[in-house]
């Protein structure tokens, strides 16, 4: 496995190098700026297989260097896993919403250090496998299905929109810092299961990437991030949730699904309905209290979703809105 | 399985070079810490401050320095949470006191190693 580390002090490297020798990573290469790290990625002909960025370095910092290394295609689904001192919740989200894969903040436990890069590499080859497959889809017909409805599908290029791995670690490194103020919200596109059997696999992600441009563009809260779960269902964390910024919420969402005015391949419109689910406060009491927290706010959208944002099928001007305590 | 002995030996050796960093850091220490009570150079000498228990936060522990790296988090989150409108002189010197023990502990540190040759 190569590995490339960026950080300005170089006793940081010195302990990378020896934690990671001794655990069996003896590919890596260092670099101690920003601008030296993008550098790197940007001449190297091999490509890394897991990257390790501080937060603050003087010139260009991690997060800025994190966001450019998304934008090199090599590097859209290798692991960027952020060392830093900095626990506050603002510079998690930075580097959250930069496309960071996971968070260890320094001083870290060697044997974490390893536990996070064994994880984070796994889940991104997942990762890969899906969004490789997202690239050939085009060309398939509607026989030929490749992706299922569960598969956790990331949505790419829709900001404050991540994979679910690394929202799953986004949670776990705010229950370390005993954040309490983020709720979760569950979105479901209405009837998935009729809609995907309609579509091909190439609609069905031009479908999901509409619905979370459509929810990530009406969200009203300051600070929030997104993933998709699977079966149509994308889970938010935001901070600042109240009944008041709740209840413009659906009618938000469906004018903004009328904006982008969805369609099938040949044009058709496509008709989405977006369910949205009750705030679930996050309480991390107990070792699975954040899988807990997601299948409780999934399953309230699914059987009593507080309100129904839809486009309607005659492609009327006004969206119309349901609103319901249950179904 | 890995030799958890394997790491510490490696570490040991790190740990004179974090030494070695440290005794120049607590130089820019107490070349900043009479500045932050200047007005007109508080915020160079806050950031230069702030940088310097940044560094020795993230890696005092890793190498077998707890309560250094726990005084250089505390002036080092002291900084970040700071507004330019809270340089009061309570605050102030609230801070300077947090650097000072910094600089007592890590000088106490410096000393703890036998001299090498």
């Amino acid at each position: 496995m190569r590995i490339l580390a960026v950080d300005d002090d170089p006793v940081i490297l010195d302990i990378l190098g020896e934690v990671l020798g001794t655990f069996g990573y003896s590919d890596i290469t260092f670099a101690s700026s920003g601008h030296e790290g993008l550098a790197i990625l940007q001449d190297d002909q091999l490509g890394f297989d897991t990257l390790l960025f501080d937060i603050q370095m003087p010139g260009m910092d991690g997060i800025t260097l994190t966001k450019l290394t998304r934008q090199i295609y090599r590097y859209r689904d290798v692991p960027i896993l952020m060392l830093t001192v900095m626990s506050d919740k603002i510079y998690i989200d930075r580097a959250f919403q930069a496309g960071a894969t996971d968070y260890v903040t320094k001083p870290f436990e060697t044997y974490e250090l390893r536990s996070r890069m064994s994880t984070a590499n796994r889940v991104a080859e997942g990762q890969k496998k899906l969004n490789d497959l997202a690239k050939s889809l085009r060309d398939i017909g509607q026989q030929e299905r490749h992706i299922t409805l569960e598969d956790a599908h990331s949505v790419q290029d829709i900001d404050c929109m991540i994979p679910l791995p690394a929202f799953h670690n986004y949670l776990k490194q705010l229950g370390r810092g005993a954040l309490f103020s983020s709720s979760l919200i569950a979105f479901k596109i209405e009837n998935i299961q009729r809609l995907n059997d309609s579509m091909t696999d190439f609609e069905y992600i031009c479908a999901l990437t509409d619905t979370a441009d459509a929810i990530t563009s009406a969200l009203p809260f300051g600070q929030f991030l997104m993933a998709h779960g699977g079966n149509g269902t994308f889970i938010c964390v935001a901070e600042g949730v109240s009944s008041d910024l709740l209840e413009p919420l659906p009618t938000d969402i469906a004018h903004a699904i009328e904006e982008i005015d969805p369609c099938y391949g040949d044009g058709r419109p496509l008709m989405l309905s977006v369910l949205v689910g009750e705030p679930i406060p996050l309480r991390f009491r107990g070792r699975d209290s954040i899988n807990r927290a997601i299948t409780d706010a999934v399953s309230r959208v699914e059987r009593e979703p507080l309100a129904v944002a839809s486009f309607g099928e005659k492609k009327q001007k006004m969206p119309s809105i349901r609103m319901s305590a249950a179904r | 399985m890995t030799d958890p002995s394997a790491i510490l030996i490696g570490l040991e050796r790190i740990k004179l070079r974090f030494l070695s960093l440290l005794d120049d850091r607590l130089d820019e220490l107490e070349l900043q810490i009479d500045d932050i009570a200047l007005p007109h150079r508080r915020a160079h000498a806050l950031s230069r401050v702030q940088a310097e228990a940044h560094k020795i936060a993230g890696t005092a522990s890793v190498v077998g320095f707890s309560e250094l790296g726990r005084i250089a988090a505390v002036v080092d989150s002291s900084i970040e949470k700071m507004s330019t409108s809270e340089y009061d002189e309570k605050t102030i010197g609230q801070i300077q006191a947090q650097v000072d023990q910094l600089i007592e502990i890590g000088v106490l540190a410096i000393r703890s190693q036998p001299a090498t040759t």
